[in-house]
């Protein structure tokens, strides 16, 4: 009778850890590499890694691209996050349970970021980019996020760090970060800047910047 | 016909629109942004730009006026306020005489065709404006001086439907003719591919061969493709060349330096 007994204790011992290792590694994987051009870098828990095709990314990984690179990233949700040349965020937090995604915040550090948000079954996706002045939380699906340091913002040319948020598709709320409270809401097809402490601005059309420049009539 | 415009008047009245049309817009900007911040008027633009556009346009109206005009621009920033700018172009005037006419005759049966060199600078006074200002020189069956301000202002930019305003004035000293091209546009819509405009427009010329100040007016239709940073515009109306219409079509590239 010793022998079964042992057996049912090691099958356990098995099932249990593996489970753990499942549950923990489900809880940490968050999406993986679906498209990439030039070189990407991945850090995590203190090491660099080339990032390439398929590989998966977790939770509280720092994402870069050098000159010339574009990075996609699908989350296990159906959420893409676009990260164009000289760009990088990290994964702050990003909760899924099963497919449903629970609550995502993302930092981008520098330069342009896409996210196009599957709302999916789950209702309005709590989803939200911070970058170092500036709050954009979603109430939509597809925006861009583009965080600028060193360069005068068109706002306020005595400001040199600032944050401008266009809106493809729904709404998305943004805030200067010293001031969550004081959102303002850009409709699809708008978009708006928020230069140093300043709230955000009303929002003006998407494009308007370009069509301003000298060669435009 | 138009009111007849004492030739040594020509080029100053369109001068003192010009200016009086710039003013007016600008002093609008100053009051709504408070102040001037030109506290980086002498550091180099950071990052320097380059841009480039191709440009191409025909007019045809039923007076039997019809040219094309194709060309490129090149703009390079100085400063965050200041660049310079250059323009190759070439136009090709089939029959008739019109706004943009700088010929002493009429082409007769045969198309005329003349490449233009200018040069010059844009300002970037505010969030929005630019002014730029153009000389130079007609090469071809035209063969005289020429120049040109182009003024550009957006208004109420942080808005649902932000309103532009442009000017274009030139004067050939070929024949003597100046012109005015004036354009009033509101944002109807935009997305992330496409932003509709909508206004009126129209063209003033006068001196030169034509002894009376001509006039043109109708609706415009403005479409800029964003992802392919490509800008369409159609206008159509009436006046003294009878019904006229226009199309112009630009590519824009950009590259930070």
């Amino acid at each position: 009778m010793q022998k079964p007994t042992r057996l049912i204790a090691i099958v356990a011992l098995t099932f249990t850890l593996t489970y753990r290792c499942a549950t923990a590694f489900a809880q940490s994987t968050v999406g993986e590499v679906t498209s990439i051009t030039g070189i990407a870098k991945l850090v995590r828990g203190g090491s660099q890694l080339d990032l390439a095709p398929s590989m998966t990314v977790e939770v509280r990984d720092r994402l870069s691209t050098a000159a010339d690179a574009k990075l996609t990233v699908t989350f296990r949700d159906g959420s893409k996050l676009i990260l164009s040349e000289s760009s990088s965020y990290t994964i702050d937090q990003y909760e899924i349970a099963t497919t449903a995604r629970r609550q995502a915040e993302i930092e981008l550090w520098a330069g342009h970021l896409r996210a196009i948000v599957n709302v999916g079954a789950g209702g309005v996706p709590d989803f939200e980019v911070h970058t170092p002045n500036a709050i954009s939380a979603v109430r939509g699906t597809e925006f861009e996020t583009a965080y600028i340091e060193g360069q005068p913002c068109p706002e306020d040319r005595s400001c040199l760090r600032y944050t401008t948020v266009g809106v493809f598709h729904g709404v998305v709320a943004v805030a200067n970060i010293a001031n969550p409270a004081q959102a303002v809401l850009v409709n699809e097809g708008y978009e708006t800047t928020v230069a140093c402490e300043a709230p955000a601005t009303s929002p003006a059309p998407l494009g308007m910047e370009e069509m301003g420049a000298p060669g435009y009539h | 016909m138009g009111r007849a415009l004492p030739s040594s008047m020509r080029p100053r009245a369109l001068v003192k629109a010009i200016f009086t049309i710039t003013f007016a817009v600008l002093w609008t900007q100053a009051s709504t942004a408070g102040a001037l911040p030109y506290s980086d008027f002498f550091t180099p633009a950071d990052p320097q730009h380059l841009s480039l556009t191709l440009f191409a346009s025909a007019i045809g109206n039923e007076s039997k006026y019809a040219a094309t005009h194709e060309g490129f621009q090149l703009e390079q920033t100085l400063n965050p306020y200041i660049g310079v700018v250059g323009r190759v172009s070439g136009y090709q005037i089939y029959q008739g005489a019109g706004w943009d006419n700088p010929l002493n005759l009429h082409p007769g049966t045969r198309p005329r065709n003349f490449g233009v060199f200018m040069g010059g600078i844009y300002l970037l006074p505010f969030q929005g404006t630019s002014l730029t200002v153009l000389g130079g020189r007609d090469v071809g069956d035209s063969n005289g001086a020429r120049i040109e301000g182009d003024f550009s202002s957006w208004i109420s930019l942080h808005s649902r439907h932000p309103i532009n305003l442009s000017f274009i004035g030139d004067h050939f000293y070929n024949n003597g003719q100046s012109s005015g091209m004036i354009d009033v546009r509101v944002v109807m819509s935009s997305s992330r591919r496409l932003t509709w405009l909508l206004g009126a427009g129209g063209q003033l010329w006068g001196g030169g061969p034509e002894p009376h100040i001509m006039k043109e007016f109708g609706p415009d239709l403005g479409l800029f493709f964003r992802q392919w940073q490509t800008s369409l515009d159609l206008q159509a109306g009436y006046g003294n060349n009878h019904g006229y219409g226009t199309i112009a079509v630009s590519h824009h590239f950009g590259w930070d330096e």
